[in-house]
């Protein structure tokens, strides 16, 4: 927020029921409205003070009077360098949270609270209960009402009613004395003598003041109520801007990113035959090319396989993951079947574990979900050199103690009910902490990029498409799910992904969380200088 | 006789290092091979060949550009010439410099993949003779 005078105060508000008021009460110190309604009504006393003296000569207010605007306007100087002094604090404090604000309300009340004192005061000297101006204790205490909590504002409201009767009923019972008139040229009507008149004023004065607060609240109330709503959707539009972002870039990058990787072994495989007809090649290497050429095909195919299944992930209804519900367990389990020969072969172990007797449902198209797990195993055992091992587990209670589990050494964190855990461990190279450094966070790309590999997998010449963990994150995006890795250098990975579960299939479509992903690398030997390198990981809530 | 000039491929295809080592060995030059930009940045401290062929697309898509950029800021290596060889084009090379704030692509020689071996055979010659 900027004041005014162009100091920017940043406020990062707790309680979102609480905004408005909170918001009120930054108005009242910016504008300085109390303050400037004060010298306004110091100069109005002031002035029909000094006009009653022009018209009335002979007639002559108490010196009493005199003082206690004096006194109004003395307080008045202490709020405005009190006001100042809390400005500053707000505009210095980044964080502004329970201090600043909690002396602005202090704040706050100690000026509704001296004001009513002052009124009352005036009133004594200006008329008593005879005097109609009593009507400004609602004026205070609608604003009361408006800036301070409930129970501040009733016990406002019940300060200016012992301030209101004590004066009322002092001078009928004759402990205050004397009386001031009202209009002192005139002679006295003797209401504040009149028991019937006081009850009956201070009754009226009761009922007005506790219905203005009663109503005031009311609207403060709703008033929160709205700016909670706004605020959630200004929320919900800020996260729709951020995804129509990333997807934009995305698509744009993909698209350019695409060609060139389609149009890359096309050019090798015409280039090595061109070699082969100019006669470069000697002829002992000519079969070996032509194997080379063979194999470039069998990768483009491989290629275009897999731009098909990202397409389809893509273009599907994202619907569909609503009213699926798959068994995660049955799915990892046909999988891990599926790949163990492969994982044999390489003389790694592939082990799986799933929740004996649990199904592990998630809200998550079963093809989807097979190729996004089957993609992540895949990439385990590409990247693990034998002998070693990969290990999958399926869970779906998230206590601490499953986290700690599931991501052996990684942070610790509180991961969330209502979701199914899929956890693919490898003991193979790890992520590259540096090749994270220059993207993630600022949306420039990530590891989960389409045709992005990493530098340690190109030098060991492992081959791969650069599309199995994007195709990972637009299912498990689509899916309103999250993804968490986890990777030591040289010592493995570990890919979390989440699917939700318990979510009612009629309900609205979320806003796409296109930051859903966290990455976290630490250095090879982890200790005090490790790095963590994370993307954004604002959570979607329906 | 004087060494054979040393060639510098730094490009993450394996079978392109086979291609450059097919065309350009017989004409005389020594070609070392890098898949990665970190391997391929230490081989140039460490070597200081005469020529740099440099892939765009790397680890990321805009790795080959990153490195361009890095060499011609640096005063020790500014003066190596490189040779851009990648499938995008030169106005696709040009829109990912323009990406990452750079005006263009710092490089002597753009060639576009596929390459014909009399091209390239030509180009590195015209570029290593000042031609460039």
């Amino acid at each position: 927020m900027v004041l005014e005078d162009g100091t920017h105060i940043s406020l990062s508000l707790q309680e979102p029921t609480e905004a408005y008021r909170t918001r009120a009460l930054i108005s009242l110190l910016r504008l300085h409205w109390f303050v400037r309604l004060r010298w306004v009504f110091v100069v109005a006393a002031c002035g029909v003070l000094a006009l009653e003296r022009f018209v009335t000569p002979s007639v002559t207010r108490p010196w009493q009077l005199a003082v206690v605007i004096g006194g109004v306007a003395l307080l008045n100087l202490v709020w405005m360098v009190t006001t100042r002094g809390l400005r500053a604090r707000l505009a210095a404090d980044e964080a502004a949270e329970a201090g600043p604000i909690g002396s602005a309300q202090l704040f706050a009340n100690a000026q509704v609270a001296c004001d009513l004192a002052l009124l009352t005061l005036i009133l004594r000297y200006t008329g008593g209960v005879e005097n109609p101006m009593m009507m400004f204790y609602v004026f205070h205490i609608a604003i009361g009402a408006l800036l301070l909590r409930k129970r501040q504002a009733l016990l406002q409201c019940a300060w200016a009613i012992v301030l209101y009767a004590s004066v009322a009923v002092g001078e009928m019972s004759g402990r205050l004395t004397p009386h001031y008139g009202f209009l002192p040229a005139l002679p006295s009507p003797g209401w504040h003598d009149d028991a019937y008149y006081v009850v009956v004023a201070v009754g009226v004065m009761i009922c007005g003041v506790l219905g203005v607060c009663y109503f005031t609240l009311e609207i403060a109330a709703r008033l929160d109520k709205r700016d909670r709503q706004l605020l959630e959707a200004n929320a919900a539009l800020r996260r729709s801007t951020t995804a129509i972002q990333d997807l934009q870039m995305r698509r744009s990058r993909f698209m350019q990113n695409a060609a060139h990787q389609l149009k890359a072994p096309l050019a090798v495989i015409q280039t090595l035959a061109s070699l082969i007809r100019d006669g470069i090649v000697p002829p002992e290497a000519t079969r070996p090319t032509m194997e080379k050429i063979i194999q470039r095909c069998r990768d483009g195919i491989v290629q275009v396989t897999e731009l098909l299944t990202l397409a389809r992930v893509q273009e599907a209804d994202p619907r569909r993951h609503r009213v699926a519900s798959t068994s995660i367990a049955e799915v990892v389990t046909e999988l891990c079947r599926r790949f163990k020969p492969i994982a044999d072969g390489k003389n790694v172990t592939l082990n799986w574990v799933v929740p004996e007797g649990q199904e592990c449902r998630a809200h998550v198209d079963p093809r989807d979900a097979s190729d996004c797990i089957g993609n992540l195993i895949d990439n385990a055992l590409k990247y693990t050199p034998g002998p070693g091992s990969v290990t999958v587990k399926v869970a779906a209670v998230a206590s601490p103690h499953r986290q700690r589990r599931l991501m052996p050494g990684a942070p610790e964190r509180e991961l969330e009910d209502g979701f199914v855990y899929v956890t693919v461990k490898d003991t193979g190279f790890g992520l590259e902490t540096g090749a994270l450094a220059d993207h993630g966070a600022e949306g420039g790309g990530s590891l989960f990029d389409a045709f992005r590999r990493g530098n340690n997998a190109v030098a060991a010449g492992i081959p791969g498409t650069g599309l199995g963990l994007s195709i990972v994150r637009e299912v498990v995006e689509q899916a309103g799910g999250r993804i968490i890795v986890y990777s030591r250098p040289g010592r493995g990975s570990t890919f979390t992904v989440m699917f939700p579960t318990g979510r009612d299939p009629l309900a609205p479509l979320c806003v796409r969380d296109t930051r859903a992903s966290e990455i976290i690398t630490e250095h090879a030997e982890p200790g005090p200088d490790a790095v963590r390198s994370e993307t954004s990981s604002e959570h979607t809530s329906c | 006789m004087s060494d054979p000039r040393h060639v510098l491929l730094i490009d993450d295809d394996p079978d392109m290092h086979d291609i450059i080592r097919l065309v350009l060995e017989p004409s005389g030059y020594r070609v070392t091979c890098h898949a990665t930009g970190p391997s391929g940045m230490e081989a140039l401290r460490r070597d200081q060949p005469d020529m740099l062929l440099l892939d765009i697309m790397l680890a990321t898509p805009t790795e080959g550009l990153l490195l361009a950029h890095q060499i011609k800021r640096d005063e020790t290596f500014k003066r190596i010439p490189i040779i851009m060889i990648s499938s995008i084009g030169r106005a696709h090379g040009e829109a990912y410099g323009r990406e990452l704030g750079a005006d263009g692509v710092p490089v002597e020689r753009f060639m576009e993949k596929p390459l014909e071996p009399a091209q390239l055979r030509a180009a590195v010659d015209e570029v290593l003779n000042g031609g460039g």
